[in-house]
């Protein structure tokens, strides 16, 4: 068995057992743990595909910061630990993992019976990909880069395009990106900033006053300054109305100490 | 000139990233980008009692892109450009789409101003969101290529998912939108499931040469490979989300009864229609081979579709959840046209037949924007003089409010289809590609369906006209005047009565719009 | 001032020699040794022990060095006793840890208590397997079994940053797995701190990329040698690199996530022994990478300053720069009060962010222009 086998086994046999926990753990907190190395094993099996920018970014974006978030807001929040798998209803957890294992099988079947036209129609080929080929006499950080082809538009997965190349692909990548990808990348930018947009208006401190009106019918339809009966402002007012009175209370009760 | 021409050749010394023809066929796109960016800019610096004036900014930039779309349809009528590495696609069908969507962002922003400032919704943000949001429909709607398709619809959602919570006081608009973001985000992750399965087994991300790679495997073998069915099954549960087609509707009513109804129109109308472009763009351009395997889905769905939307809608007394089970089922009018796309009595590709089943559903989404829009503009109205979206709630509106009563009837004919309105035309076209195609079943169902919608539609008249208003209610009425409102329903009013008795200017234009789709499906096919 | 070597942009060599295509063929026929894996193994086996070595025998005599510095700014005498000059003070130190009990809280997240300080110490010391302290296309010492570098990767610079970026989660880990109020609110400030200034330390290297037209440390290291140490023309973005490298570190004036005054300790409040140990050595080691990678990255590694200072050896100048910014470290530690929260936050996203994408944008600009005018190649 050729090393990059071997190591590609353990890779992905870790990144699937890392995604099982994802699913299975109860604390949320071990969930996002496990999905951190999840991201490590498959940013080990780009390295093994010639893909190491990617797998850099992999690491970078999603361990190093997309996870961060996700533990800070469930350290904020104190996410408590579901309840175990056989307590959860049944369509949860009878249903389900019917349909999970009918997905996989499908699946399964689908790329057994089926041949790609990337690298040739081998991908699914033991020993075949032409990366694992390439890395066979390199140094990992080498690694082959995409040609372009002259006629058609989008990458040539095929054998006959990878070629070795010394520069790593992170240069062909960034060619790529900024001519024939620039106006998918441009418009991801500008998704970027949407979500800026409105994470900051949805986020941001209220700028409703609290001026009183009656409206008697509300059911589910905003209407305006008063925060409705039962509606997330009114939790929010009574709250901070009763951690003042909490405060005045703490206060007199530190006075009485003191004398 | 010369100088910014020799760095771009010096940063990219084998190829540029684009040239000025591209920039010139999406010129509508950037005029949408640009006024959506000043938006936020202008917003920022204007005091904030002429902030009404953004209204204005964004009806000139959509009208702009609109004459720019004009623009390049009478510069040459005939054009399909390719442009940024075959990325967009400046042709009929995008010309088509682009006006749905422009008229969809125009009728948005007149409905808006006077809901959302008696709640307090912050509206240069609206605006500028509800501006990308068209953005990202006309890039889909001009897409040629898979990624640029995952771009725009992903563009369009995001803005939506946060239109949808903007009512930030209000528990309904928040759960609206996290039940809509959710099951939206699994629903793109299904969506980029099935693309990246399409490039596993084509190599490539242009539709074009997708469609290419399919009819040449399928030359070769007889039997078409299970990896291009099973990407195609994911695509079609992706789009099928988009639009709201049963079974991935469940979002639907929640989202439209808690987004605010401003809102709640525009989203019933954009992303439904970007999504039958999407669907349309990577069925028909790229997948054409397989066209009997997805109509026959899409006409199950639509079945589906039309029943569930119509049976819930007459159990609704909310006008608001009704409208949002309509268009549901309008949904399934609309998919009963792409399922009539192949002929059920055996292959055949008479051009001309399959023309009239995508142009109608062009010329339905077209018809439909109008419509829907009006209904909601009404119940606008009427939220802002009484502040109820009950049925009850339209009790004597015709007595109070005679014109805008007339108006909302006018509406609600349409979308039940009768006649002379524009509403019926969209029927008549879209069962009259599919009996052309031997779907006779499917015309069954929905004409069946049509006479139960009528049920629930005039529902609503009969309380305008016939019922008498509660003396609750008049105390309630506080008079609101919208010059922006007015305008957007007398615009809308004219439209329906013009396209229900004239609609061949319409209908040409449809049919324009789906002509250069059969010409890459033959390309693909390789017919000259 | 970028001189006229041969920029990346048609894969051309970096000093107008041999492309940099050529010359990484070569060293592949000679480093890799594909017929030879063993031999290849052995070798890189080696290497990590010396560096390993090196690395932590640098980071005990640095919190000796740091102790002396610390009281010579505050007129002290600093440890004295343990050896001539306190020089086994360190010694004293980890026999001290090692024997010490590692005491578990009941309230603790077991499993998680367990691995946070591995998982804060592994890329801490991971990071110094890209830093060359030699040219890396050319042999190693005693017939190449220590190379110059472990590993000479394309995407040297990346995988840096991904490893510092992984490093929160010690952090993040032990203030959750302590079932400490203290505990948390230290590593709830340190992860947000952290994941704030990574941003602007991946942003202020970017500058020295568009200059270098590469990701690879040693590449990067001979651009300077042959034209100019970065730091002069990069320099509002070593001082941004430095400043997001203190805070990124958690050391002052940025030590909010342990300030004791507040926090009792912070994030590692609950851990005693050697799994404190642990923390210890990875906060000084996160010290030493940041330090070490400022050394190669702006003021050229392992290059000799001028051709005739070259007898010294690349080992000697890359430890001299080093020892350099640690002493800057700790200057800074003995002069600097600590900032406020709010403080600390406004500087990174108010201050340093729009510096560092000014910089970014002006550099990429001025390379530009400055090839198309002719005034470098």
């Amino acid at each position: 068995m050729a090393l990059e086998q071997l190591v590609f086994l353990v890779f992905a046999l870790l990144a699937i057992v890392t995604s099982l926990g994802l699913v299975i753990f109860k604390d949320p907190v071990h969930c996002a743990l496990s999905l951190v190395f999840a991201f490590a094993n498959i940013a080990g099996v780009y390295i093994l595909l010639g893909a190491e920018f990617i797998a850099a970014i992999q690491v970078l974006v999603y361990s190093g910061a997309i996870l961060v978030l996700f533990l800070f807001v469930m350290m904020l929040l104190q996410v408590r630990p579901g309840p175990s798998l056989n307590r959860l209803r049944f369509f949860q957890s009878g249903f389900g993992p019917v349909l999970g294992v009918a997905f996989l099988v499908e699946v399964v079947l689908v790329v057994l019976t089926s041949g790609f036209v990337l690298n040739g129609g081998n991908i699914t080929k033991p020993n075949n990909t032409q990366a694992a080929k390439m890395q066979a006499g390199v140094e990992y950080s080498v690694s082959v880069n995409v040609i372009q082809a002259a006629g058609p538009l989008t990458i040539q997965g095929k054998a006959d395009g990878i070629q070795p190349n010394t520069v790593g692909h992170t240069a062909a990548l960034g060619k790529e990106l900024y001519s024939t990808y620039l106006f998918p990348f441009e418009v991801a930018s500008i998704i970027l900033l949407i979500a800026a947009i409105g994470a900051i208006v949805i986020a941001r401190r209220s700028l409703v006053s609290d001026e009183e009106e009656d409206h008697p019918k509300r059911r589910g339809i905003s209407l305006g300054s008063v925060p409705a009966q039962g509606s997330l402002q009114a939790f929010e007012v009574e709250r901070q109305t009763s951690q003042s009175q909490r405060r005045k209370e703490a206060k007199k009760r530190t006075v009485i100490l003191k004398k | 000139m010369s100088f910014l021409n020799g760095i771009l050749s010096q940063v990219q010394p084998t190829k540029l990233s684009f040239t000025g023809d591209d920039f010139m066929y999406i010129l509508p796109e950037f005029i949408v980008l640009v006024t959506a960016c000043l938006l936020v800019i202008v917003d920022l610096i204007l005091p904030k009692k002429s902030r009404g004036g953004l209204a204005w900014l964004a009806l000139l930039g959509y009208v702009g892109a609109l004459a720019a779309a004009g623009y390049l349809y009478y510069a040459d009528a005939t054009i399909s450009h390719t442009t940024f590495s075959g990325m967009f696609v400046r042709d009929n069908f995008t010309l088509f789409n682009e006006i749905i969507f422009l008229i969809t962002g125009i009728l948005g922003i007149l409905i808006s101003p006077t809901y959302s400032l008696k709640r307090k919704i912050p509206l240069g943000e609206l605006y500028s969101i509800q501006a990308f949001s068209v953005l990202g429909m006309m890039i889909v709607g001009g897409s040629g290529d898979l990624m640029a398709v995952f771009v725009g619809i992903e563009l369009s959602s995001i803005a939506v998912y946060i239109l949808t919570g903007f009512a930030r006081n209000d528990r309904g608009s928040a759960e609206g939108a996290l039940k809509y973001f959710l099951l939206g985000i699994m629903a793109t992750a299904i969506l980029v499931y099935g693309m990246a399965w399409t490039f596993g087994m084509t190599g490539s991300t242009n539709l074009r040469e997708i469609g290419r790679q399919i009819a040449s495997q399928h030359s070769t073998s007889s039997n078409m490979d299970s990896g291009i069915t099973f990407a195609m099954l994911l695509l079609l549960v992706g789009f099928g989300f988009k639009i709201a087609a049963v079974p991935f509707h469940v979002w639907t009513p929640d989202a439209y009864e808690g987004a605010p109804t401003p809102i709640s129109a525009f989203m019933s109308v954009g992303p439904k229609a970007a999504g039958f472009a999407a669907l349309i763009r990577v069925m028909v351009e790229g997948m054409p081979t397989l066209s009997n395997q997805w109509t026959i889905i899409i006409a199950v769905l639509a079945v589906l579709t039309m029943t569930l939307g119509n049976v819930v809608a007459i159990a609704q007394n909310s006008v608001k959840r009704m409208l949002a089970y309509s268009s549901i089922a309008h949904t399934g009018y609309i998919m009963v046209g792409v399922a009539a796309y192949v002929n059920s009595n055996g292959v055949d590709t008479n051009v001309a037949r399959q023309n009239d089943s995508i142009s109608s559903v062009l010329i339905y989404s077209l018809i439909y924007v109008f419509m829907n829009i009006g209904a909601f503009g009404i119940l606008i109205y009427l939220q802002n003089q009484q502040g109820g979206a009950e049925v009850d709630d339209f009790n004597g509106l015709a007595r109070w409010s005679p014109i805008a009563a007339l108006a909302m009837a006018l509406c609600l004919f349409s979308l039940a289809g009768i006649p002379p309105t524009g509403g019926f035309f969209g029927k008549f076209f879209v069962f009259r590609a599919a009996i052309n195609s031997n779907l006779l079943w499917l015309t069954i169902i929905g004409a069946l369906n049509s006479a139960v919608s009528a049920f629930f539609y005039l529902r609503v008249v009969v309380a305008m006209y016939f019922n008498p208003q509660s003396e609750e209610s008049k105390s309630k009425l506080v008079p609101t005047r919208s010059f922006f409102l007015t305008a957007a329903l007398v615009i809308i009013c004219v439209a329906i009565l013009v396209l229900g008795l004239y609609p061949d200017p319409a209908l040409k234009l449809a049919q324009d719009g789906a002509t250069p789709l059969f010409q890459v499906v033959k390309a693909a096919a390789g017919q000259p | 001032m970028f001189s006229s070597a041969q920029f990346d942009w048609s894969l051309g060599g970096p000093l107008g020699g041999p492309s940099l295509l050529e010359t990484a063929a070569a060293v592949n026929a000679k480093v890799n040794a594909p017929n030879e894996p063993f031999i290849w193994f052995l070798q890189t086996f080696i290497t990590l022990f010396v560096i390993m070595n090196v690395v932590l025998l640098t980071m005990a005599y640095q919190t000796w060095a740091e102790r002396k510095v610390i009281a010579f700014c505050q007129l002290r005498y600093g440890p004295k006793r343990t050896g001539p000059s306190g020089l086994l003070q360190p010694i004293a130190d980890a026999v001290k840890m090692l024997t010490k009990e590692f005491i578990v809280p009941q309230e603790a997240d077991r499993f998680v208590f367990f691995i946070a300080p591995l998982l804060g110490f592994v890329p801490a010391v991971a990071a110094f397997a890209i830093v060359p302290w030699g040219d890396a296309n050319t042999e190693g010492l005693f017939g190449d079994w220590i190379r110059p570098v472990v590993a000479n990767l394309n995407i040297g610079i990346l995988y840096m940053l991904a490893l510092s970026s992984v490093g929160v989660y010690g952090i993040v880990m032990a203030g959750y797995s302590s079932g400490n109020k203290y505990s948390m609110l230290g590593s709830l400030r340190s992860s947000a701190q952290v994941v704030s200034y990574e941003l602007t330390l991946g942003l202020s290297l970017m500058g020295v990329l568009i200059q270098a037209g590469s990701l690879n440390l040693n590449d990067i290291v001979l651009q300077q040698k042959a034209t100019i140490w970065y730091f002069i023309p990069q320099f509002v973005g070593f001082v941004c690199y430095f400043v997001s490298g203190i805070a990124e570190t958690n050391r002052n004036p940025f030590d909010l996530p342990e300030a004791e005054s507040e926090l009792v300790a912070g994030f590692h409040l609950e851990y005693s022994g050697m799994s404190f140990g642990l923390f210890y050595l990875a906060e000084y080691i996160n010290m030493n990478a940041i330090a070490v990678v400022a050394a190669t990255l702006f003021f050229g590694g392992w290059a000799a300053p001028a051709s005739f200072l070259e007898f010294i050896p690349g080992p000697l100048w890359l430890f001299a720069k080093f020892a350099f910014f640690l002493f800057l470290y700790y200057w800074i530690r003995s002069t600097l009060p600590r900032f406020r929260y709010d403080q600390l936050m406004g500087l990174v996203w108010k201050v340093i962010f729009p510096i560092v994408l000014a910089n970014l944008v002006i550099t990429a600009v001025v390379k530009i222009v400055g090839i198309q005018l002719g005034w470098w190649a």
